[in-house]
């Protein structure tokens, strides 16, 4: 244990500093000692495979290829490398060329129980068209680890949605990774419900010219919650677009946490990207960190980036009520509203 | 029945007195018109009014029908039957104008009960047509990216949808093209009704041809100076509100 011991994270509770490349990537909070506890005790085991996938069978890889995971992770490595070692649900889907399976999404459901390591690896190939939905539903004091690869080849689109389905008192640990080939377009849209800690960490490659991808977040977070996202938006090769909104409602004395960068290498000229974290405090007591960062390292390139974080706006409020609507139902109204952007863009054709 | 205003006094939170003294009766059934000079205070008047946060009544009453106006919170005076139309009306991203205007008429019937959603279409449609509006704007979150006159267009839509008693339209004319205006005069006027009023504040003559008011109010410095009928505002018209700095 005093290996581990050593290992343990520091809290990033403090507010963000923009010097401070450490904050942005900083480890996750205290939260994670106790996931940490739980990947390397021997008592929580979790032999039985926890995944399930509806797709066709001949979709569904008898075995993940070699190195499916690892070395995404965004300052959680240890815990990724941990998770490596207990992986005990796995799933390895490759969509075939040219299939079509926008008509009727296909579901991936993981349960989480005590200690849950996941491995999801989805291929996309060439020219294929698939909408997915990713269901991630925990149980009391549960704790997830995932670890998940998302490759979409040329030509090919995939319209993903990942929902964590918290039970109040659940962990959980997303390490993701989105590669983006040429021309391809992606679309993933994450909410996290009812966990009380969460953390995300997503790296998106945009790899080839006209590679199109759009990350979506939008999430309501309650009393006692925490939920930290991290983002990397890496353009390695010159034409390639990357959006990412994330959305926070943040109530009572729930914490949201944001730290994203969008990295344009070399040579990747004519990139166009963005990444916005906003979020809507409901209550006094809530906590926002938000850093997002640009790092341009090529010409021609349209990058924007930025953050804001405000309580609802009294004029709004005052317009829906001075038409009569009872308080609770406007502010309810227009809290809805705030994330109705994100799911509209996620549903645009 | 009547909304009555008596020795109205009101500011900005912790900042300046702006409403200072409003004495008005509007009975029901009566179309009153309310001009004045920029600045004098009619804006603050209608949202103090409405129970807008941003003041605070330091003196004075408001009587809606025989009921404390001041005791009633935002929601509740507009379900008691007053409507402001806004000299700047509000966006709100996110929230379509028919999600909008629905919730307000709910708000309306007993708790649990919900509008008839074909008669409340039906209902709508026929409203927008008769202001000539598009009927793609149900869909539109409201207000938003609405063109000046299209966002007065959509306050007379909820009015005209909530049907009021007291209905305050706070220079709805500005903003509205010609043909707008004769709509939204058109509207106006056939809603008026000996139990509904209208307090119309402007600062055109053009609107009160189309509305005739029955009695018309002066405004100035957070007060209503002056009285009349509808000469006052031929006399406006005429001379401007020079006048007023010999009487203070
Ligand atoms: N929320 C506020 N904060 C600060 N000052 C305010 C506020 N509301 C009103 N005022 C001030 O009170 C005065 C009256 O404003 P109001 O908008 O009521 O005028 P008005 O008569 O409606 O003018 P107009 O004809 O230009 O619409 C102005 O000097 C204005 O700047
Ligand atoms: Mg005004």
């Amino acid at each position: 244990m005093s290996a581990t011991r050593q290992h343990l994270p520091a809290a990033t509770t403090t507010p963000p500093d923009r010097l401070n490349e450490d904050w942005r990537f900083g480890r996750p909070q205290s939260f994670a000692r106790d996931l940490i506890a739980r990947l390397t005790s021997t008592k929580e085991s979790d032999d039985t495979d926890l995944l399930s996938c509806d797709a066709p069978t001949d979709w569904i890889c008898p075995q993940l290829p070699q190195d499916a995971f690892g070395g995404v992770s965004i300052a959680s490595g240890f815990i990724e490398e941990l998770a490596l070692q207990r992986l005990s649900s796995t799933l390895a889907l490759r969509i075939p060329e040219k299939a079509d399976a926008e008509e009727h999404p296909i579901r991936i459901h993981c349960a989480a129980r005590a200690l849950t390591c996941a491995g999801i690896h989805v291929e996309v190939l060439p020219g294929a068209h698939v909408r997915i939905i990713e269901e991630h539903e925990h149980t009391r004091d549960s704790a997830l680890v995932a670890l998940r690869s998302y490759t979409v080849h040329p030509g090919a689109t995939l319209r993903l949605e990942l929902r964590e389905l918290g039970s109040g008192s659940s962990r959980a640990l997303n390490i993701s990774r989105i590669s983006c080939a040429e021309s391809s377009c992606v679309r993933q849209l994450t909410t996290y419900n009812h966990h009380l800690w969460a953390r995300e960490e997503t790296t998106a490659f945009l790899s080839a010219p006209a590679a199109d991808l759009l990350l979506l977040s939008a999430n309501r977070l309650h009393s006692g919650e925490w939920l930290d996202q991290r983002t990397r938006q890496l353009h390695t090769s010159p034409g390639a677009k990357s959006r990412l909104l994330y959305k926070n409602i943040v109530d009572a004395d729930a914490t949201a946490i944001f730290g994203g960068n969008i990295r344009v290498q070399p040579g990747a000229h004519e990139s166009d990207s963005y990444l916005s974290n906003l979020n809507l405090l409901l209550s006094p007591d809530a906590t926002v960190h938000s850093l997002p960062g640009l790092e341009i390292l090529a010409d021609r390139v349209r990058c924007s980036h930025g953050s804001a974080s405000a309580p609802i706006d009294p004029e709004q409020l005052f317009y829906l009520l001075s038409r009569g609507i009872g308080e609770t139902e406007a502010r309810a109204m227009l809290a809805d509203a705030f994330l109705a952007e994100v799911h509209s863009l996620f549903n645009q054709a | 029945m009547s909304l009555i205003i008596r020795n109205l006094h009101a500011r900005v939170k912790d900042g300046a007195e702006i409403l200072r003294g409003v004495d008005l009766e509007l009975p029901a059934g009566e179309v009153h018109a309310v001009m004045g000079p920029n600045g004098s205070g009619k804006s603050t008047l209608s949202k103090v009014l409405c129970g807008h946060p941003d003041y605070e009544v330091t003196e004075g009453s408001a009587e809606l029908d025989g009921q404390d106006l001041f005791a009633m919170s935002v929601d509740e005076r507009s379900r008691a039957g007053l409507f402001l139309a806004f000299q700047y009306p509000a966006e709100v991203p996110g929230v379509s104008n028919a999600n909008f205007l629905r919730a307000a008429m709910k708000a309306r019937l007993p708790q649990g009960e919900e509008p008839d959603a074909v008669a409340f279409y039906k209902q709508l449609r026929a409203r927008m047509q008769q202001l000539g509006m598009d009927a793609k704007m149900t869909a539109r979150s409201v207000n938003e990216g609405f063109s000046g006159g299209e966002k007065k267009r959509n306050d007379v839509l909820q009015m005209l949808m909530l049907e009021p008693k007291y209905a305050i339209l706070d220079e709805t004319d500005s903003g509205l093209d010609v043909d707008a205006l004769r709509i939204v005069s058109d509207g106006v006027n056939a809603m008026r009704a000996p139990f509904r009023s209208f307090l119309i504040i402007t600062h055109y003559k053009r609107l009160l041809d189309y509305i005739t008011p029955d009695v018309v109010h002066i405004f100035s410095s957070g007060r209503i100076v002056r009285t009349g009928g509808r000469d006052l505002v031929d006399y406006i018209e005429e001379h401007g509100f020079d006048f007023l700095k010999n009487e203070q």
